[in-house]
């Protein structure tokens, strides 16, 4: 089998409902996606920002006040001013809180892009995994398009990897047996013809009165044998190799 | 004949009104009952029990405080003698909080951060090594040892202080340095002045491991100074707890440092701190006869080591439950006539599920929100040590501690001018 015969030539071959399905894959992935995504991100990010809220980080300072009030209780007047040491710790809280709002804004700009990324790639692959519904799909309705024109010589080949195999294999048996039915009966009808001009050519040889009545009849008969051979013969099957 | 009929009455007026005013009242055993059970809470609900780390504070946030946890495995053993908890309850608390100790918290030299993190145990802020806080939890930890002698926690409490080498900690001076840090090393403050030193020396120098020379015991002040008639070797601060915390494990009754008995010591301490306190409370409005008690405490200006003279004797009219409630082996009647007044009268206030909360000040009319570890744990401790000595009785046969009174101390009966409370 020529293998490029089978090549993907055209990956929207049924644009409708290849789209169709595609939207629908996009929306249902990116949903699970984003679902997931939001369930991870607010997760990770809760911990931060619980880490960083105001009640935690005035809790901390409260007990970094406290711990420095106990040293100052214990090492006397010449340990370092807890007021001053607090005004830093407050500061530094609040320049951690802006730290983390910043980091917040980067990986949000960071996120969209690849978001965006991610629904491009999911899109890309709908084409892909639709196309292996869509191309056997595509085969059979040309191929049962083809055998109702009266060719029964088509066969349903799909390619490897593409989905509905079983099928496609059940209609090529099926329009096989036709095509060998079609086969029979056209032999069948071309060899009656023969006979019917045979005789025809016998009985002009008879006494006209008799010739005249059989004559009529056979006249009949090659009509409606004629009538069947061109009936079969617009009928297209497959020759068999002999 | 007359007269000494009159003088036996006078003598039996004054002893039965000796005995109506200074004997302790019918519910003051329940009352102690009460306080110790409630206070006994704090170091049972405040705990992480999946690690045995035990809060400072009730303070929203508050980290563990190690010394915390020393009070808080005494108090623990307490409960279950008393049948407050089960037996398996308390040990499997108590060794889960050694393992903690052992396996997972920081330590430097086998000493611990003073504050770490109630669920990582991770050093909180920038808390030092602190050798005392140390000292107060090993104390707890060997007082389980004896308790529970012969089990794994008396292995572990063993291989906890076998593991701290009290040498470094000396810092190559004669006495035992405050703390260490990774970011700066050894703190410039030394434990080289009376005050609540001596249970770190003991266990420094009791150690069979690591000991610190004798010598370093005769190495650190002895100031003597007085207040009103009590003359006393004196704390820096003044602070009651400085007369206290090593008097909850080591029953100094009957111990001399040459010429010095150090309860007698605290006895004057605790009387001349109620005396200061009474001096002074023209100038601040919470004080009075049976309401006193200056020691290291949260104020209305953050945690301050009040004090009493002698000393440096900082006060601001905030009284701490804790100054009475650690003292009442010191001076029974007095203490607990102090703690069953502010119980009275400023209970609905300062009285909660853990006890008492940590202090007050009438004249600025503060009131601490928060139960301080450290100050439950002296209430527990004392408390208990005044009803039935237990704490005293346990500790005191702890190897390590009668190495160090064979080395630096003396055994011997008070005179009789000398009594206890």
């Amino acid at each position: 089998m020529n293998e490029s015969a089978h090549k993907r030539k055209k990956y929207l071959i049924k644009r409708g409902l290849q789209l169709k399905y595609a939207t629908l894959l996009i929306i249902t992935l990116t949903a699970v996606s984003l679902f997931a995504c939001v369930v991870l991100y607010l997760g990770i990010w809760e911990f931060v920002a619980k880490e960083f809220s105001e009640l935690i980080v005035s809790q901390k300072i409260s007990t970094a006040q406290r711990i420095l009030s106990y040293e100052s209780a214990r090492y006397g007047k010449s340990y370092p001013s807890g007021d001053s040491i607090m005004e830093e710790a407050k500061r530094l809280s609040e320049h951690e809180k802006e730290a983390i709002k910043e980091i917040l804004k980067k990986v949000n700009l960071r996120l969209i892009p690849r978001i965006l990324f991610i629904v491009l790639v999911i899109g890309v692959a709908s084409i892909f995994l639709t196309h292996k519904i869509a191309g056997p799909l595509y085969r059979f309705e040309k191929n049962v398009k083809a055998i109702s024109d009266g060719d029964l010589s088509v066969r349903f080949n799909i390619r490897r990897g593409d989905d509905l195999k079983e099928l496609a294999d059940k209609l090529t048996i099926m329009t096989e047996r036709f095509g060998e039915l079609i086969v029979r009966f056209k032999d069948l009808s071309e060899n009656l013809f023969a006979q019917t001009q045979s005789l025809s050519h016998t009985i002009k040889q008879l006494p006209l009165e008799e010739r005249e009545t059989i004559s009529t009849t056979l006249e009949r008969i090659a009509m409606l044998s004629k009538e069947l051979k061109d009936l079969s013969n617009t009928l297209k099957v497959k020759k068999e190799k002999s | 004949m007359k007269f000494e009929r009159k003088f036996f009455f006078v003598l039996a007026l004054l002893l039965s009104y000796e005995q109506i005013l200074f004997a302790e009242h019918p519910s003051d055993e329940a009352f102690l009952d009460k306080l110790e059970r409630d206070t006994f809470s704090y170091f049972w609900y405040e705990a992480n029990p999946s690690n045995g780390l035990i809060r400072d504070s009730t303070s929203p946030g508050s980290p563990c405080s190690i010394a915390a946890v020393g009070f808080g495995l005494v108090s623990i053993c307490i409960a279950e003698k008393r049948g407050w908890i089960e037996r398996k309850n308390a040990y499997n608390r108590i060794l889960t909080t050694l393992k903690t100790f052992y396996n997972d918290l920081q330590h430097e030299h086998g000493f611990f951060y003073h504050f770490v993190d109630m669920n990582t145990g991770r050093r909180v802020w920038n808390s030092e090594i602190s050798s005392i806080d140390t000292a107060l939890f090993l104390a707890g930890a060997l007082f389980c040892g004896e308790y529970f002698k012969g089990t794994k926690i008396d292995q572990l409490a063993g291989q906890l202080y076998e593991r701290v080498d009290w040498v470094w900690m000396l810092n190559g001076k004669d006495t035992l340095c405050m703390g260490w840090k990774p970011e700066s090393g050894f703190l410039p403050y030394y434990w080289n002045s009376y005050n609540e030193l001596i249970i770190l020396y003991a266990l420094a120098i009791g150690s069979l491991t690591h000991p610190i020379p004798q010598s370093c015991w005769k190495a650190w002040a002895r100031p003597i100074g007085a207040y009103d008639r009590y003359a006393l070797i004196y704390s820096y601060t003044g602070s009651l707890h400085t007369y206290q915390y090593s008097h909850a494990w080591i029953d100094f009754r009957r111990l001399w440092d040459g010429d010095i008995n150090y309860w007698e010591n605290s006895i004057g301490a605790v009387k001349a701190n109620r005396q200061f306190c009474i001096d002074n409370k023209g100038n601040f409005s919470t004080y009075e006869e049976d309401c006193w008690g200056l020691t290291a405490c949260l104020g209305p200006d953050g945690y301050k080591a009040y004090g009493a003279k002698p000393g440096l004797a900082l006060h601001d009219g905030t009284v701490s439950p804790s100054a009475a409630g650690g003292s009442i082996p010191f001076d029974r009647e007095n203490t607990i006539r102090a703690l069953r007044f502010i119980y009275d009268r400023y209970g609905d206030k300062l009285y909660g599920k853990y006890g008492f909360k940590d202090a007050f000040n009438l004249t600025r009319n503060w009131w601490a929100v928060d139960y301080l570890g450290i100050d439950e744990g002296i209430i527990i401790l004392m408390i208990e040590n005044a009803r039935s000595g237990m704490v005293w009785e346990y500790f005191m046969r702890n190897e390590a501690i009668k190495r160090w009174i064979s080395r630096c101390l003396s055994k011997r009966v008070r005179s009789n001018s000398q009594t206890d409370n």
